[in-house]
């Protein structure tokens, strides 16, 4: 079966799976929308990185230690004390690259009864969100492959226009493109794939010492398996079938697999030190985002 | 038609595909349902599971058993599964003799009757065997013909109301046979027999001897009233019954003559009793408004009594001429009277003056007053008395001591002072005897005994019309009874006392007649102008049939004799004589039993009645196999977990609601009956609509509708009238009471609406309501022929009816100035007559230029097809070509609709208006 009738069956038999960018073009406001309430939920609570460093912001006032250059006192501070200099620190603001990546595949269209919006446009609204925060404490944001680097304030915008420019295939893996060493790498997808698969695409991200962040998004259906009665599977990406008989009593072996892959998953990224969150699309998705800028403030 | 057991089926061939069930069992057995694919993402991380094989799958056997139960449904529903089928009942290859048994007792399942009658014809007709039919309520003797023809006779007969006479029968069945010796005997008979008719049993029985017998219906149920009573405690009626194994309850009811409920009353049968009484406990007057008296839910002659004025229970007041006579009871000329009178009429003796008495006894409505030896009375009283006589009360008279001395006005002959005594010390004359009656006193046919003896009398001034004023006399022509009419009333003079000191009359028998007639006479004379003469033939003035629905007598009730009557052939149960006072004649009087035929000894095949409908169980079926269709894809549906999981709980809510609903709508089946007035009726009463009946046939039914709206239409334009959409209703389940006027177009090929809608329309037209029948086919209906399919039908509807007697408009009828001057009801046809209630009769000289009667008529009936001629389609043209017989002929046909709608609502209120020029001549004078 060529992918052509493949997807057209798709678009006939499934809800929200529309794979073709028009589909997506016309959810996209919905989506810029909802990233930037989350984003402007969320950013009552940004605060900068809580250490002192290169930055405009005032951090402290510290004694001055000998040796230091005296350009560093703080005269005005200095002057209020009888027998010490001040030195001001400002707040350590580096301002950091972080790359995002969200996998739009076909499986990424996937939505069940017990999930009110797809995987995609969840992970299109964490993507969206979090690149609009990021902007707003100061980072650039990229899109992996699809936009360079920008701290402009219209990031979400941006975003949006070249993820509209550039539609994904069904089949979409995660992009072996190496990262600068000291960027930062936030991958939202389903990651069902082969271990091996996913292995490869990390390696090559992380080649040059980039560090990451992945977001597993999971719909409740794939979570819970609540099927029953005589079943059978459809791939969404292959035309693959899989008769299951009664699919009660396929669940346990389901669930065993999965929870083996995701500790698969974890194995991979915490070699490279990297951290894995998991995300069910019946959940707000401010609440996986504000894990997620919390690990990438913790570095 | 293929029967066994008493399931038969249409097409028993379609039962063949039963055979492929097995076959069917197999491929749903192996072939189980497809799984439900899902599209599932994660599908590629599975490869490991993938390796384990489901087990093979099978249908459960539960729902393998309801799919088998589906399809063996269909095939079956498919087969046309009737219930009941008819029985084949003949066997010979002669001519067949139906008797039909007509009677009373033949009506109450009289559609079963003939439908059972049919099924024997239709079974002669398939063997092409000819068929006489012997009705017992017709003189006619049978003669053969074909199938065909018999049956259109059959549907021709109506019950009659008299039992069946089976003696009269005997002949005609000898002369049958004698020529038809092969002749097979088919009887559809109620099984009764008249007490007098029991020794033409065993004549029956050697008349067919030899010949095959079957009885249909022979132990249908029968009961029936005989007799009325009016006791001291109540008004008994007599319930008999034929079949005595078992104990029997049940209820008559009492309607006035405007048939309103007066009263109810149950009677119980014991076990092997065959008559009862039902006791109406009601106070007389209330007594005395009763009509007719029914038994509760059997719709027969038998089951209805009628009562006339001389059944009724009186109330009469008695006064003696002094209180002192109370010191010895026994002799006071009361207690004879009052001993007389008891056993039939309510006595009210007030005490104290003979004045106080009087006013009493006037102001308790008493129908007759009896005034034993009062002398002069107070003159206001006297008026009073003169006034009661005048306004119809009888007063009664017996003469005394007191009396020979007064002189008042309330006497019908002159009185000689004194009196005159016979037999005794200074006589030479011996004690007189009675004469026998002239045929001119309401005494005549009385036996007078011998030993009644007359010793005293007051003598009449021999007057010129003495005669004519004598009721009875003395052998010597001196009159004993005399009385006058006064007014509208009577006053009767009994020349004697009324205790046994001037006469033994008092204790003899005669005396209680003579009262008795007297007493019957006191309702009488309110109304009537010459004294009761039971010689005078009556003439039948309204009978019964078979159903025991009252209408005009039909043309085989002959006149009789009034002392003679009796119901049979010739003398329906009804009303006969003047219609002021008629005789009620009943169906059974207070000897008749009800008795079985016992047919066991003609050795016949007796066979029950055809059920009154055969059940076409394929509705039931195919609903069956529907429901089964919805539990099987419901149960599907969740063992393939084939919905998503919200449908899936949803479904199963849906479910468990749907076998509620299901067990609910079954529960209120019955009580859904009950139901109040629709939304459709309810909308009624807040705009006049006009209506008509459904009856099933398209075309007609959309000429209706179109006639109607049309009309509506019409109205709203010329009148002040603006009626709502036109609106068909539904006998059986609508609600009649909210329209004016109901339309109805016979369709020859509608079943007769049965007895409960029946008595919706008879409610209806009770009630105001106006109902028109319009056969349409003033065309077609030739003089002497049996009317066109229509009119047999509207004659069947009718039949079922208390219609009022009819007549064609005439001329001055206020529904011909109602709105439009109009002088004909043209519809379609112009030719056809439009009948409707008949007004009462003027005098022809009458100056009034228009009649109308109270209130309106319940009924029209017309053969034009008006609704036709006034249809037209929403552009105005009209629908159907007339026969243009007069000029302008579909104008007048709307303005004849005008009319009749404004003549229903509106009543006689035009016939006031044209009085409106005389009343204002006479306000200006």
């Amino acid at each position: 079966m060529t992918k052509v009738t493949l997807s057209r069956l798709q678009t006939a038999t499934t809800r929200h799976r529309a794979t073709q960018a028009a589909a997506l073009a016309e959810r996209l406001p919905l989506i810029v929308l909802e990233a930037r309430r989350i984003s402007a939920l969320l950013t009552a609570g940004l605060h900068g990185r809580g250490r002192a460093g290169e930055g405009e912001s005032f951090w402290q006032y510290r004694p001055f230690s000998t040796g230091e250059s005296a350009s560093r006192i703080d005269w005005r501070r200095s002057a209020r004390h009888e027998a010490q200099f001040f030195v001001r620190e400002r707040e350590w603001e580096a301002a950091h690259t972080v790359y995002l990546w969200v996998d739009r595949s076909a499986s990424m269209q996937f939505v069940s009864d017990l999930a009110p919006i797809s995987k995609v446009d969840r992970a299109l609204v964490i993507g969206l969100a979090l690149a609009d925060l990021l902007v707003r404490s100061g980072e650039s944001v990229g899109l992996i492959g699809l936009a360079k680097p920008t701290a402009s304030r219209r990031v979400i915008d941006l975003f949006a226009q070249a993820l509209l420019s550039n539609p994904a295939e069904d089949d979409e893996a995660i992009p072996a493109l190496p990262l600068t060493p000291r960027s930062e790498a936030v991958l939202i997808g389903d990651f069902i794939a082969e271990e091996g698969d996913i292995a490869r695409g990390l390696a090559g991200l992380a080649s040059f010492g980039a560090r990451g962040h992945l977001v597993r998004i999971a719909d409740p259906a794939e979570v819970l398996f609540p099927f029953s009665g005589q079943t059978e599977l459809r791939g969404v990406e292959t035309s693959e079938r899989l008769d299951i008989g009664d699919a009660s009593a396929f669940r346990g072996g389901y669930l065993e697999t999965m929870a083996a892959h995701g500790v698969a998953l974890e194995r991979l990224c915490a070699q490279k030190g990297w951290t894995v969150d998991t995300h069910g699309t019946e959940r707000p998705s401010s609440e996986v985002l504000l894990a997620l800028i919390n690990r990438i403030a913790a570095r | 038609m293929m029967g066994f057991l008493s399931l038969g089926f249409s097409q028993p061939f379609v039962l063949m595909a039963l055979f492929a069930l097995p076959a069917l069992w197999v491929v749903l057995r192996v072939n189980p349902p497809r799984p439900v694919s899902i599209f599932f993402p994660p599908l590629p991380l599975l490869a490991k599971l993938r390796t384990q094989q489901p087990e093979p799958r099978r249908l459960p056997l539960w729902l393998l058993i309801v799919r088998m139960l589906i399809a063996f449904a269909v095939v079956v529903a498919m087969a046309g599964p009737i219930f009941a089928p008819s029985q084949r009942v003949l066997t010979g290859s002669g001519p067949i003799l139906l008797v039909m048994d007509s009677g009373w007792a033949s009506a109450n399942d009289w559609v079963i009757r003939v439908a059972s009658a049919e099924n024997i014809l239709s079974e002669a007709d398939a063997a092409g065997r000819s068929v006489a039919i012997l009705a017992s309520s017709t003189a006619e003797a049978p003669v053969l013909s074909s199938a065909t023809a018999v049956r259109d006779r059959l549907r021709g007969l109506v019950p009659a109301s008299f039992a069946v006479d089976r003696a009269g029968m005997l002949p005609k069945l000898r002369t049958f046979l004698a020529t038809h010796s092969d002749a097979e005997l088919v009887f559809v008979t109620d099984g009764l027999f008249r007490t007098r008719d029991q020794n033409v049993l065993p004549s029956l029985a050697e008349a067919v001897e030899g010949h095959r017998i079957v009885v249909i219906g022979g132990e249908a149920p029968a009961l029936a009233l005989a007799g009325i009573r009016n006791g001291l405690e109540g008004l008994f009626v007599r319930v008999v019954r034929a079949d005595t194994a078992d104990e029997q309850k049940g209820l008559v009811r009492a309607y006035d003559t405007k048939n309103r409920p007066i009263g109810e009353a149950s009677f119980v049968f014991k076990t092997l009793s065959d008559s009862t009484d039902a006791t109406f406990a009601l106070p007389s007057e209330l007594r005395n408004e009763i009509s007719r008296i029914e038994i509760d839910g059997v719709r027969t002659a038998g089951a209805v009594a009628l009562m006339d004025g001389e059944s009724r229970r009186r109330k009469i007041g008695l006064v003696a001429g002094t209180s002192t006579d109370i010191a010895q009871p026994l002799l006071s000329p009361n207690w004879f009277v009052a001993q007389a009178l008891k056993p039939f009429a309510d006595l009210i003796e007030p005490r104290g003056g003979a004045g106080e008495a009087i006013t009493k006894i006037l102001e308790s409505k008493a129908s007759m007053l009896v005034l034993a030896d009062i002398g002069n009375l107070p003159t206001d009283v006297e008026k009073q008395l003169a006034d009661y006589v005048v306004q119809g009360g009888v007063l009664v008279r017996f003469a005394g001591p007191r009396m020979a001395a007064m002189r008042d006005t309330l006497m019908p002959v002159r009185i000689r002072s004194g009196d005159r005594a016979l037999g005794g010390a200074l006589s030479w004359e011996s004690p007189k005897r009675l004469a026998p009656f002239s045929a001119e006193s309401p005494f005549f046919g009385l036996d007078v005994p011998m030993e009644i003896a007359v010793t005293r009398q007051l003598l009449a001034e021999p007057d010129a019309d003495l005669g004519h004023k004598t009721w009875a006399a003395l052998s010597d022509g001196t009159p004993i009874v005399t009385a006058e009419k006064r007014g509208r009333g009577t006053l009767v003079l009994f020349h004697i006392t009324a205790d046994t000191s001037w006469s033994n009359l008092p204790i003899s028998g005669l005396f209680v007649d003579i009262l008795r007639k007297i007493v019957a006479l006191s309702f009488a004379t309110a109304e009537r102008s010459q004294p009761i003469d039971s010689k005078a033939v009556a003439m039948p003035f309204r009978t019964m049939n078979g159903f025991g629905v009252l209408g005009a007598p039909s043309a085989g009730d002959k006149s009789a004799e009034r002392a003679t009557l009796v119901a049979d052939r010739d003398h329906s149960a009804g009303f006969y004589g003047d219609p002021e006072n008629p005789r009620a004649l009943n169906v059974l009087n207070g000897s008749d039993t009800l008795r079985r035929i016992d047919f066991g000894a003609l050795e016949a095949v007796q066979l029950p009645l055809l059920r009154a409908h055969a059940v076409d169980l394929r509705a039931a079926l195919l609903v069956f196999a529907v429901v089964l269709f919805v539990i099987d894809t419901i149960a599907t549906l969740i063992l393939r977990g084939g919905m998503s999981l919200k449908a899936r709980r949803l479904a199963k809510t849906l479910a468990a609601l749907a076998l509620l609903l299901l067990a609910g709508s079954l529960f209120s089946i019955q009580s859904a009956k009950a139901a109040s007035i629709a939304p459709k009726d309810a909308e009624g009463p807040l705009l006049t609509h006009l209506a008509y009946i459904i009856t099933g046939d398209a075309t007609l039914d959309e000429a209706s509708r179109a006639g109607l709206s049309s009309l509506a239409l019409f109205m709203a334009e010329r009148t002040a009238l603006e009626p709502g959409e036109a609106v068909g209703v539904n006998l059986a389940t609508d609600d009649l009471a909210v329209y004016p006027l109901l339309y109805w177009p016979m369709a020859p090929n509608q079943p007769v609406p049965n007895a409960a809608s029946l008595a919706k329309i008879d409610a209806f037209m009770r009630d105001g309501g106006t109902m028109i029948f319009d056969t349409h086919d003033a065309a077609l209906n030739l003089p002497g022929s049996n009317g066109t399919p229509e009119t047999r039908m509207l004659r069947s509807v009718l039949a079922g009816l208390s219609v009022p007697d009819l007549e064609p408009v005439p001329t001055d009828h206020v529904l011909t100035k109602a709105f439009f001057l109009i002088s004909r009801f043209p519809g379609r046809y112009a030719e056809g007559k439009t009948w409707i209630e008949a007004l009462p009769k003027v005098s022809p000289d009458s100056e009034q230029p228009v009649r109308a009667g109270d209130g309106v008529s319940p009924i029209m009936i017309t053969s034009n097809d008006l609704a036709a001629a006034w249809a037209t389609d929403r552009n105005g043209e009209p629908l159907y070509p007339l026969t243009q017989s007069m000029p302008r002929q579909r104008e007048m046909a709307m303005r004849a609709g005008a009319n009749l709608v404004m003549y229903v609502l509106t009543g006689n209120y035009k016939a006031d208006q044209v009085h409106v020029p005389a009343l204002l001549e006479r306000l200006g004078k």
